[in-house]
């Protein structure tokens, strides 16, 4: 019985209103997990904040965008040997109350999604958003096989060999979703979903916002799944050496 | 084609290889990213003294002016540029991120963070059997 290291990563990018908060409730929660922050060149006091919470802060020196931030995470897990990496966001949506549901599921599945829409949890969206996610979701379930319900969600956890094979290949961008959950799922991972209670931001804005974005994200997605079920899925599972 | 345009076209190449290889002298572009260039100067000046080439490749892709033919390639060939220029510009995204990343992971050197437990709450032990 050896314990397991937990990374907590959280990326966030102009977060100082909430980012102290969500630190304090992770480390009353899990006083034995270490918590990371990927401080993605905020203008504001986001890593002062952090780091007075406790974290370990990281400062990106340009942006690098949500999805660059968050595989930095995963190469900080990976260099250090971690074993299972929490990623949740900066601006109090993601309920620290729930890591304990997700790391319960990740004994069965290497990537657990916190879903807002498993179990009919009611959470305020925009009708075109949520037809969005709907379609996106009921895609990947079709590809990968496994009812996935909320693929945009951003509270997940991964094991080892699924942050490995994201720090050491490649990871989307500027959102990761459904397409990154086919491009874990067709390395012969297990995706699972846990329902979560969501809450509405505490601060600062969505990434998809406004309706130029929106159109942005449409266009992308469908894209972003085609060529991740063109590309060659990487030789080795994860802890390829290089 | 008439002499005029085969002058001014000359005339071209011949400017056009020079300035090429004066950026190359002030190193504002590399040797390799030259040769592309250099090559197209070299191939507007052939084209200019001798004709022959141009006219069989006008007749074989069924154009009916020579001047079709230049205008035709000359897209194909800024077409390729342009799509090799941005496979370059993907590369080195992917260079820069990396590299920023890496500026990041060493921008603390000091260990794992682990925050002060500041209001109640049980430890729980992760133990996997």
């Amino acid at each position: 019985m050896t314990e397991r290291r937990v990374l907590v990563v959280i990326p966030a990018r102009n977060e100082a209103a909430s980012v102290g908060q969500v630190i304090s409730r992770v480390a009353a929660l899990h006083p034995g997990f270490d918590v990371l922050v990927i401080d993605d060149d905020s203008l504001d006091e986001t890593a002062e904040i952090a780091r007075r919470a406790g974290a370990r802060v990281l400062s990106a020196p340009v942006n690098l965008g949500y999805g660059g931030a968050v595989q930095t995470g995963f190469k900080y897990a990976y260099g250090h040997g971690y074993d299972l990496v929490v990623l949740m966001d900066a601006d109090g949506q993601h309920d620290p109350d729930f890591i304990k549901d997700l790391i319960e599921a990740s004994a069965e599945y290497d990537l657990v999604v916190g879903s807002r829409f498993k179990g009919g949890t009611s959470y305020r969206i925009s009708p075109i958003r949520l037809m969005g996610m709907r379609l996106f979701s009921a895609i990947a379930s079709a590809i990968t096989g496994r009812s996935l319900t909320d693929t945009s969600s951003g509270f997940q956890v991964l094991g080892r060999r699924v942050f490995s094979l994201l720090a050491l290949g490649s990871y989307p961008v500027d959102f990761p979703d459904a397409d990154n959950l086919i491009w874990v799922s067709r390395h012969g991972f297990k995706v699972g979903e846990v329902a979560v209670v969501m809450h509405q931001r505490v601060a600062g804005k969505s990434m998809i916002s406004g309706l130029g974005s929106s159109a942005r994200y449409a266009l992308k997605m469908p894209l972003a799944i085609l060529v991740t079920i063109l590309r060659i899925p990487s030789a080795e599972k994860g802890e390829d050496s290089r | 084609m008439n002499l005029q345009v085969r002058i001014i076209s000359l005339i071209v190449s011949v400017l056009f290889v020079a300035y090429v290889i004066r950026l190359v002298r002030n190193r504002k572009l590399g040797e390799t990213d030259s040769i592309v260039w250099i090559l197209a100067g070299v191939a507007i000046f052939i084209l200019a003294v001798w004709v022959k080439p141009l006219i069989l490749l006008t007749k074989l892709i069924g154009a009916k002016l020579w001047a079709s033919t230049l205008f035709f390639s000359g897209m194909v060939f800024l077409t390729f540029v342009t799509l090799w220029i941005t496979t370059r510009m993907s590369a080195l995204s992917d260079e820069v991120r990396e590299l920023a990343q890496r500026v990041t992971l060493l921008s603390d050197g000091g260990t794992p963070g682990r925050p002060r437990v500041t209001s109640g709450g049980d430890p729980e032990s992760l133990s996997k059997e």
